[in-house]
C-alpha cells in the first residue's frame, strides 16, 4: 500500500506509525513475519536506509523481534498491538475534538452530533458485521 | 565513503569552489542543492575525478583517486554527451567496452523499462528520452559511487516521474552511494539520507535529512528557501 509522508517530520517515525497502524488493522498479527527491509522500502516507496532505521527502532521498542537469518517478526505479545490501537484511537478522537472545538460547539452539541453520526454508521453495518462473524 | 579535504577549484582567476571538506558515508542517497553557479556541477566533476582540483583532494574509501578507483565511479554530466548520428544500439556498443563489468542484461531491462528502443537514432530523442538513456548507461555499469548531475534538467513531467522511479528502484541502500544534484527538491527530498547545500562555491550545510526534519522541523524545500 502506498503511504504519503510529511516532509516536515522524520520519515522513519512516520514509517514506524504506518507499520503499527498496519498491525492494528490486522495486516500483521502477533508473531507474524514482516517483509524484508528492502521489500518494505519498495512497498512504501522510501529509502531502504530509512526503512532499516525504522526496523531498528521498532525492535528497540520491543514491537518487533529480529532473528538473525530469519528476519523480523511482530511481537507475540498481543497487548502491545492493543495498546497501539488505543493510542491511535485516542489520537483520532483528540484530532476530532480539536477540530470540532474550533467551531465553538459546546459539549452537549458535540454529544448530539456524535450520536447522530453513530446511528448513521450503525444502521447499515451492524448486520454485515454479525454475518461476517459466522464465517 | 567519499571524502573531500579543503577542496577548491579555479577556472582562470574565477574561484568556482572553495574549501569544501565533507564526507559522504557509503550507501547513502545524497542530494546536492544550490542555485545555478553555486558549484554543484564542479563538485560532482571533482568527486568523479574528471576534473583536477586546484587545491585539496578527494578520497574514495580513504584512498586518493586513481585510474583504478575512477573505474568504480559512474558520473553522468548535465550536458548532452551523445553523438546525434548514432542509434541507441550503436552508442551502447561503442560505450560498453569502456566500462569493465558492463551488465548487458541490466542494460536491456532498463531500456525496456524506460521505453527506449535500440534502433532509434539519438537525433530523434526528446530531452526526456536522452535523460533516460543517460540513466541506462549509468546503471548498466557496476559502480560504488554514482554521481548524477541534474538528471531532471529541462525534461517533461512524465520523464521526471520515470527517472525518479528508476532512481528509487536502482538505489540499493548498501554498497553503492548515490549523489544527485538537482533543483527539484520537493519531488525527491523524502528519499535523501544526506543534504549538501552549496552557495557561492562554499559549503553552506551538510546534514542528515532526518536530522533537519527532527531538529528544525523543516522540509528540505523550506530549508533551502530559508538559507538561499
Amino acid at each position: 500500500m502506498h503511504e504519503t509522508f510529511d516532509n516536515h517530520r522524520p520519515i522513519y517515525l512516520q514509517i514506524i506509525e504506518a507499520i503499527k497502524r498496519r498491525a492494528v488493522r490486522g495486516d500483521f498479527g502477533p508473531g507474524d513475519p514482516l517483509p524484508s527491509v528492502r521489500e518494505m522500502a519498495r512497498n512504501m516507496k522510501v529509502n531502504p536506509n530509512t526503512m532499516a532505521r525504522a526496523y531498528m527502532e521498532l525492535e528497540r521498542e520491543g514491537f518487533t523481534l529480529t532473528q538473525r537469518g530469519t528476519g523480523s517478526f511482530i511481537t507475540k505479545d498481543a497487548t502491545r498491538i492493543e495498546d497501539e490501537r488505543e493510542r491511535f484511537i485516542a489520537m483520532a478522537v483528540d484530532r476530532f475534538l480539536d477540530e470540532i472545538g474550533m467551531l465553538g460547539l459546546e459539549e452537549p452539541q458535540i454529544e448530539a452530533i456524535l450520536e447522530t453520526l453513530i446511528a448513521k454508521i450503525k444502521d447499515p453495518t451492524t448486520q454485515t458485521r454479525e454475518e461476517s462473524c459466522h464465517d | 565513503m567519499i571524502e573531500t579535504r579543503s577542496l577548491g577549484k579555479c577556472y582562470g582567476k574565477r574561484q568556482i569552489l572553495e574549501d569544501v571538506t565533507l564526507s559522504i558515508p557509503t550507501g547513502s542517497f545524497c542530494l546536492v542543492l544550490g542555485q545555478n553557479g553555486s558549484g554543484k556541477s564542479t563538485l560532482l566533476r571533482l568527486l568523479a575525478g574528471v576534473t583536477e582540483p586546484t587545491s585539496g583532494a578527494v578520497f574514495l574509501d580513504r584512498r586518493p583517486m586513481t585510474v583504478a578507483t575512477k573505474q568504480t565511479v559512474a558520473w553522468c554530466p548535465d550536458v548532452d554527451p551523445f553523438a546525434p548520428e548514432m542509434t541507441i544500439d550503436e552508442l551502447l556498443a561503442f560505450l560498453a567496452p569502456f566500462f569493465p563489468g558492463w551488465r548487458e542484461e541490466k542494460c536491456q531491462s532498463l531500456l525496456s523499462l524506460l521505453g527506449l528502443e535500440r534502433e532509434r537514432s539519438i537525433a530523434e530523442l526528446s530531452e526526456g528520452e536522452k535523460a533516460r538513456l543517460k540513466l541506462v548507461i549509468v546503471f548498466a555499469r557496476p559502480s560504488k559511487l554514482v554521481l548524477l548531475d541534474d538528471p531532471f534538467k529541462g525534461i517533461d513531467r512524465e520523464s521526471r516521474k520515470i527517472i525518479l522511479d528508476t532512481l528509487f528502484d536502482e538505489f540499493p541502500g548498501e554498497g553503492q552511494t548515490l549523489v544527485v544534484s538537482t533543483h527539484l527538491i520537493k519531488e525527491i527530498e523524502h528519499l535523501a539520507d544526506e543534504v549538501i547545500l552549496l552557495g557561492g562555491g562554499r559549503l553552506l550545510l551538510h546534514e542528515q535529512a532526518e536530522k533537519i526534519r527532527s531538529e528544525r522541523g523543516l522540509s528540505l524545500t523550506e530549508l533551502y528557501d530559508e538559507m538561499i
